[in-house]
């Protein structure tokens, strides 16, 4: 259910009017009226917005350096921008540090190969006008020539590689059949006692700044809540008209209709001129969803898509019901069903309120997946029918005298529900249309159930074996009635025969949209079957691949089964919540007439928890 | 060629050519996660249920050599009628969840990269992968209905 909300205006004199917005967002029950969209680009907000970010990535940043062991030894400090400064600069010197272990391992990885290189002793040598230098080959390219003719010593073999120095005459020039290496002239040991150094600064700084989180980090959320609380006041300033050369501002809002009496007295105190009313037709009035318990569970779901505009009908708590029924048809196994309501209602007590109600819905989506596990009769992968255990046995026999089986069954039974809440959506789009625009622009849709009725009647008479008389006269009257709604007074603002031209048009889109609509139920079917599946050839592998070797036996067989249940069970919920959601969003939203696009109510509150 | 040995080479392109586009289409996304990962890493969570979301193809395929298994159609008695009903519906299945596989993948991966860049496209998306997958679904129920009408 949508609350209803009260359109206010507000007249205030420029001079009242920050003390005037200071209270209104004391009170935090506002929603304010955007005046179109609001550039920000290069203004004081768009700078706010990037503070914002930078403020968001810090808390990330910080949040995974929390060590709850760890008494910080620095004291806090208190200024956000402070924090953030302090932060950036500890980040920049321990990145500094990652920079300079990796150049010197780069040198480290040259040196290596060559060993400790006395760099004094060369360079005496070169002075002395000799020439040393490093040379790599394949060791089958090594000629001993080299030895006499460029005084060649290996140094070392290395993958292949034979590392070797030659010392010549300076003015000595020679080609060799080998690659030369410039080695950095470093010691290898100082190198190495360098990176171990860095290290060890490195760990330094990261203890610092685990303290640093454990100290600063509300302080940083307090200080993002204040930048945000800035941010929407600077917003709500960008949305105020001014009037009357700039001498009076005007905003306007929206507060749910139950906070209107302590509103009221709130506004009494206030030296400002205001004016309520009923929001309009064309006003963007926001959304604010009040729904029963169960139905309140599923609104996470509907918002994934959108929420519906004002003016129109909630559908949560229609289409709960069913996305509860799909869920439990597309897993269909009475194990996952005890698994999820098990894990489900247990979390419920132990997680954070954010994620509580998502553990109760689990917990009862487990419960459909238990109902529909017993239909289907498959116990982790176990098909109960063909097992024969208990009333199955009986069930199996007496699905086998009509011809059929539970598979049979169940792809009929997808048909079945489909064709329920394709029709259900017709009559939800029948309350929604009186809902907006009144009774009359209704008639075209409950034409159309009523013709879908009448050929439905016209059936099952035919089937019972009502004499073909009554049945033409009956299901005619019902179809006549059907089709004056449908093809004549369809539109009662429009001719009556361009309404029944346009009647043809609406019989083909209903003929083809309603079969499309109800074939794409037998995914519930499809995907009920395929976790079955699954679920059977973990269980044939775990008994066929176990070693006949007595407590192995068991413990390969208990492996297998719990990890394949595993991959199974969560491939079957990621389907079973993808795809009863995209039958609720197109096929059950499409005939139940939903337009959407509502836009969330967010009052203009204060961010700051003292 | 005996019956049989027609049915089957059936049964082996349903199950390779849905296991092949499953593969494929996993892949594209999961490409798309690794890219989205370097601007936006926080979003994991979405990107492994879109990415993952071609995975039911290969299901299908394998649901489908199932369903003639278990009708008990799969044997040496088989009737030329029988295996090229077997072989048909196996085709089509085994195409059909190729081809939506595939497509499924890089509507997933398209929404990876926009929730990568930062634009909240995790239901959109959702919605929009399932659409390909509903003639998956489709050729299933086919192959489940051909059984029905050869047993």
């Amino acid at each position: 259910m949508i609350v209803k909300m009260k359109k206010y205006t507000f007249l205030v004199y420029h001079k009242d009017y920050g003390h005037f917005l200071d209270s209104l967002q004391e009170k935090g029950v506002l929603h304010v009226k955007e005046r179109g969209s609001t550039n920000i680009e290069g203004g004081e907000q768009q700078d706010k917005l990037l503070l914002l970010n930078r403020i968001q990535e810090a808390i990330r940043f910080l949040e995974k350096k929390i060590d709850p062991n760890l008494n910080g030894g620095l004291a806090p400090i208190r200024q956000g921008n402070e924090i953030l400064q302090y932060l950036d600069n500890l980040t920049h010197q321990y990145e500094l540090m990652e920079q300079s272990i990796s150049f010197i391992k780069k040198d480290v990885a040259v040196l290596e190969p060559w060993g400790s290189i006395d760099w004094r002793t060369i360079e005496k040598m070169e002075n002395e006008g000799w020439s040393i230098s490093f040379f790599s080959a394949p060791i089958r390219n090594w000629k001993p020539e080299w030895e006499t003719n460029y005084n060649a010593f290996q140094i070392a073999q290395n993958s292949g590689n034979v590392l070797f120095v030659t010392i010549t005459r300076r003015d000595e020039k020679f080609e060799i059949e080998a690659d030369k290496v410039n080695l950095p002239r470093k010691e290898l040991e100082v190198e190495r006692t360098e990176i171990a150094k860095l290290h060890q600064e490195k760990n330094n700084i990261d203890g610092e700044l685990r303290s640093f989180a454990i100290l600063n980090i509300s302080s940083l959320r307090h200080y993002k809540n204040q930048v945000l609380q800035e941010f929407d006041f600077d917003k709500v300033v960008l949305n105020t008209n001014k009037v009357a050369e700039g001498k009076i501002a005007l905003l306007e809002g929206f507060i749910p209709v139950d906070r209107e009496v302590e509103f009221q007295k709130f506004l009494d105190n206030e030296a400002l001129f205001y004016e309520a009313g009923i929001p309009e037709v064309t006003d963007k009035v926001p959304v604010l969803l009040k729904n029963n318990r169960f139905a309140r569970l599923f609104e996470p779901i509907g918002d994934l898509y959108t929420l519906p505009n004002y003016h129109e009908l909630d559908l949560t708590a229609f289409y709960a019901p069913f996305y509860w029924l799909f869920f439990g048809f597309c897993v269909g196994d009475t194990g996952y069903g005890l698994v999820l309501m098990s894990t489900g209602f247990i979390m419920a007590r132990k997680v954070s309120l954010r994620f509580k109600r998502i553990m109760i819905l689990l917990g009862f989506l487990g419960i459909s997946t238990i109902l529909f596990g017993l239909i289907s009769g498959t116990f982790f992968g176990m098909n109960l029918y063909e097992l024969r255990i208990g009333f199955y046995a009986s069930l199996d026999d007496l699905l086998k005298s009509k011809n059929t089986d539970i598979n049979q069954a169940l792809f009929k039974l997808s048909l079945l529900l489909g064709a329920i809440q394709v029709i259900y959506g017709m009559f939800v789009k029948v309350a929604n249309e009186i809902h907006q625009t009144g009774f009359r622009s209704a008639f075209s849709t409950i034409g159309w159930i009523i013709i879908l009725f009448g050929i439905g009647i016209h059936l099952l008479m035919k089937k019972i074996g009502i004499d073909l008389t009554t049945v033409a006269i009956v299901s005619g009257i019902i179809l006549f009635v059907g089709f004056l709604g449908a093809f004549i007074f369809s539109n009662p603002e429009r001719n009556i025969l361009i309404n029944f031209a346009l009647g043809f048009w609406g019989a083909y889109n209903m003929a083809t949209g309603l079969m499309g609509d109800i074939l794409s139920y037998i995914r519930l079917f499809a995907l009920s079957i395929c976790t079955g599946i699954l679920g059977y050839v973990y269980n044939s592998i775990a008994f066929s691949l176990a070693p006949d070797i007595p407590v192995v036996r068991i413990l390969v067989i208990a492996l297998i089964l719990i990890v394949g249940h595993s991959i199974n069970l969560m491939i079957g919920i990621l389907g079973a919540f993808v795809h009863p959601m995209r039958l609720t969003f197109v096929e059950f939203y499409k005939n139940a007439g939903f337009s959407g696009g509502g836009k969330k109510y967010l009052p203009f509150k204060n961010r700051i928890i003292n | 060629m005996e019956p049989i040995t027609f049915a089957y080479i059936g049964i082996a392109l349903m199950i390779s050519l849905s296991g092949v586009g499953s593969a494929y289409g996993t892949t594209i996304g999961g490409q798309a996660t690794i890219g989205a990962m370097k601007k936006n890493p926080d979003a994991f969570g979405s990107y492994t249920v879109l990415s993952a979301l071609p995975g039911t193809q290969g299901l299908y395929g394998f649901a489908g050599y199932y369903i003639f298994s278990s009708g008990g159609v799969l044997s040496a008695n088989i009737t030329m009628l029988q295996s090229a009903a077997v072989f048909s519906g196996s085709l089509a299945c085994g195409l059909v969840c190729f081809f939506s596989a595939i497509r499924q993948g890089q509507i997933g991966a398209s929404g990876i990269a926009a929730i990568g860049s930062g634009h909240e496209f995790f239901g959109n998306t959702l919605i929009l992968a399932a659409f390909p997958e509903l003639y998956a679904i489709i050729s299933l129920a086919g192959v489940f209905l051909i059984n029905a009408a050869i047993v």
